[in-house]
């Protein structure tokens, strides 16, 4: 049983000029344990597909199953098991956080001890009486977080945890994320921060217009990518001309960007057919060093295309 | 248990409740206060005796009216101000409809502030079931505005009766306590009637300011659709609660025509009771199907 899945999930809008496909057949799945970003570009359907996970909307077609529960029908079952965070965290403005927090914990029969608990958890024992309304948007984030940790859920679904946080409220988050997953418990992230899925999660699935794109782990996304490798030869800007000649005739993707840096699209397995096809034109290479790839440049690759998602909906998306 | 528990805890700790209430009551006080002194002690010996006899062992003319006849000096009771328990079931009646509308006011701020904080998004992570919330908070609408007018009838009463002790006049008619236990059910049933009409309502609007225009409406167009034509008597929401508060029925000259069409208390209170059903189901049917934000 996965923690998470999704088959085919579409979520169509009728909208002026047409229909708005927000979701376009999602299939994701995210296993038991650990932090599982979930990646896309604003409207590009996360928050729909989150909203549908904890039965707030309905979706239009597709199935979801949530610890293996049907949504949203047998949502009740498994409610106790799952917190979630989805949008802006959204509480009474005139009562305090602690307040706000003890009424969710009371319709549940959660013991009061969580509330303190969870409070000192997201940093937040020290403003908890004082109003909703009074607090910034980051302590507003941190109040959302603990509500999700009020239930000791198995699975954590977070949409934008870290909005709003100043860098020392997102380093917390970041341990606090991984500190959950090492627990042994689901993390479902949603994010578009690239640099701290990259440095969160152990899996990621990419949406774009409403599908899947990629899914898997981050060494294995960071890998899958065309890679790169930085060119250097000795000479002037005449010797590097040749030599992206030389290459391209070779028959690797060559890119000399303005300036005048050499770069060969090729695996690390066959990198050293670049140094031999330069050797053979009386060439000789003083650096040859893979370019270091980050999550961001992966995703905007992979998100650029907009045939990467297998014909994708032609209306666009929202979030 | 829980969730009521947790309604009922949520519907008290708003500040809305506490402010209306506070203002209710420093209003109730100040009246009572007016009223406490401009009564007349010094001329309660001599009316005492007047107004007792009359209202003790009345005679009533063929019209139903009391024979003045009997009690002369009726005219210049009546202008004297005095504070007299007798009335206490009118100034019950009088008051109940401004307690039935702070309960449709405090109802409907109710449940417009969860929409309008967007709160129950959250909510309904820690209990997805939406007809069981919805029917949850509908309930603790109904006890928290019942126990609303409670408190505040229960102050009116002990109000008007230690003033009327201090410098009025306390003899009253026979079963008078009994009769006042009944005013007061009536005005708790109404005001519980009332906060689930403004639940009700405000489950259509999903703001506190259109449910107050809704009602505000009510109020206005109600009366001209009873004027106009007979299809509407005993058929609307609003007027039929308010008989039943002001419980015109048990005039001896009473007319249907007097309460919006309706002959009984049994009427003024089906009317509404109907209304409110049939606004709680379809109001609790959307809930259950409309998207949450």
């Amino acid at each position: 049983m996965h923690a998470i899945e999704m088959s085919g999930l579409t979520k169509t809008y009728r909208a002026r000029g047409g229909m708005v496909h927000a979701v376009a057949g999602l299939d994701l799945v995210v296993p038991v344990g650990g932090v599982h970003g979930f990646l896309g570009a604003n409207g590009a359907g996360k928050t729909t597909s989150i909203r549908a996970l904890v039965g707030h909307l309905r979706a239009s077609s597709g199935e979801i199953r949530l610890l293996g529960a049907r949504i949203p029908h047998e949502l009740p079952t498994v409610i106790d098991r799952v917190g979630a965070l989805v949008e802006q965290p959204s509480f009474f403005p005139n009562f305090t956080g602690r307040r706000n927090l003890a009424l969710l914990a009371k319709s549940r029969g959660i013991p009061k001890s969580r509330v303190g608990a969870a409070l000192a958890t997201v940093g937040l024992t020290e403003r908890a009486d004082s109003r909703f309304a009074t607090y910034s948007l980051g302590m507003k984030q941190r109040l959302g977080v603990a509500a999700v940790l009020l239930k000791d859920p198995e699975v954590l679904i977070l949409d934008e945890p870290a909005n709003g946080l100043d860098p020392p409220g997102i380093l917390e988050m970041r341990n606090l994320l991984q500190r959950l997953g090492n627990e042994g418990r689901t993390v479902f992230v949603s994010s578009h921060i690239l640099s701290e899925v990259q440095q969160t999660c152990d899996r990621v699935t990419v949406i774009a217009r409403g599908r899947q794109i990629t899914t898997g782990t981050v060494h294995e996304l960071l890998a899958t990518a065309d890679a790169k490798f930085h060119v250097r030869v000795p000479g002037d800007q005449s010797e590097r001309h040749v030599a992206a000649t030389v290459l391209t005739n070779a028959g690797f993707e060559v890119l000399l960007d303005e300036k005048g840096e050499l770069f060969v699209g090729v695996d690390a397995a066959h990198s050293d057919m670049v140094t031999k096809a330069l050797a053979d034109a009386l060439i000789y290479v003083s650096l040859l060093a893979p370019v270091e790839r980050s999550l961001e440049d992966v995703f905007l690759e992979l998100t650029a295309d907009p045939n990467a998602s297998n014909g994708a909906s032609p209306a666009g998306g929202a979030s | 248990m829980n969730l009521l528990g947790a309604e009922l805890w949520r519907f008290t700790s708003r500040r809305i409740v506490k402010v209306t209430l506070v203002v209710v009551l420093l209003c109730m006080t100040g009246g009572m206060a007016i009223a406490a002194w401009q009564s007349e002690v010094d001329l309660s010996s001599r009316y005492d005796s007047y107004s007792e006899a009359c209202f003790e062992n009345p005679t009533y003319n063929t019209e139903g009216e009391i024979d003045l006849s009997e009690c002369e000096t009726i005219v210049a009771y009546s202008d004297d101000g005095r504070v007299r328990l007798n009335d206490l079931g009118n100034v019950l009646s009088a008051t109940g409809v401004l307690f039935m509308l702070v309960a449709i006011l405090v109802a409907a701020s109710s449940l417009g502030a969860e929409f309008g904080a967007a709160s129950l998004s959250t909510q309904l992570i820690f209990e997805p079931r939406r007809v069981r919330v919805w029917a949850t908070k509908s309930v603790a609408v109904a006890i928290g505005t019942a126990a609303i007018t409670a408190v505040l009838a229960a102050v009116l009463v002990a109000q008007f009766t230690a003033i009327s002790a201090w410098r009025g006049i306390t003899a009253v008619e026979d079963g008078f306590w009994n009769d006042r236990v009944l005013d007061v059910a009536r005005l708790i049933a109404a005001g519980a009637l009332g906060g689930l009409l403004g639940f009700a309502i405000t489950g259509f609007a999903r703001r506190t300011v259109a449910a107050v225009v809704v009602f505000i409406a009510l109020f206005i167009i109600e009366p001209l659709l009873y004027q106009v034509t007979d299809l509407f008597d005993a058929r609307l929401p609003l007027y039929p609660l308010i008989a039943f508060v002001t419980n015109p029925f048990r005039e001896i000259a009473f007319e249907a025509e007097d309460a919006w069409g309706m002959g009984t208390l049994a009427d003024a209170v089906i009317v509404p009771v109907v209304w409110i059903v049939a606004l709680l189901v379809v109001t609790g049917w959307q809930f259950r199907r409309s998207e949450i934000r």
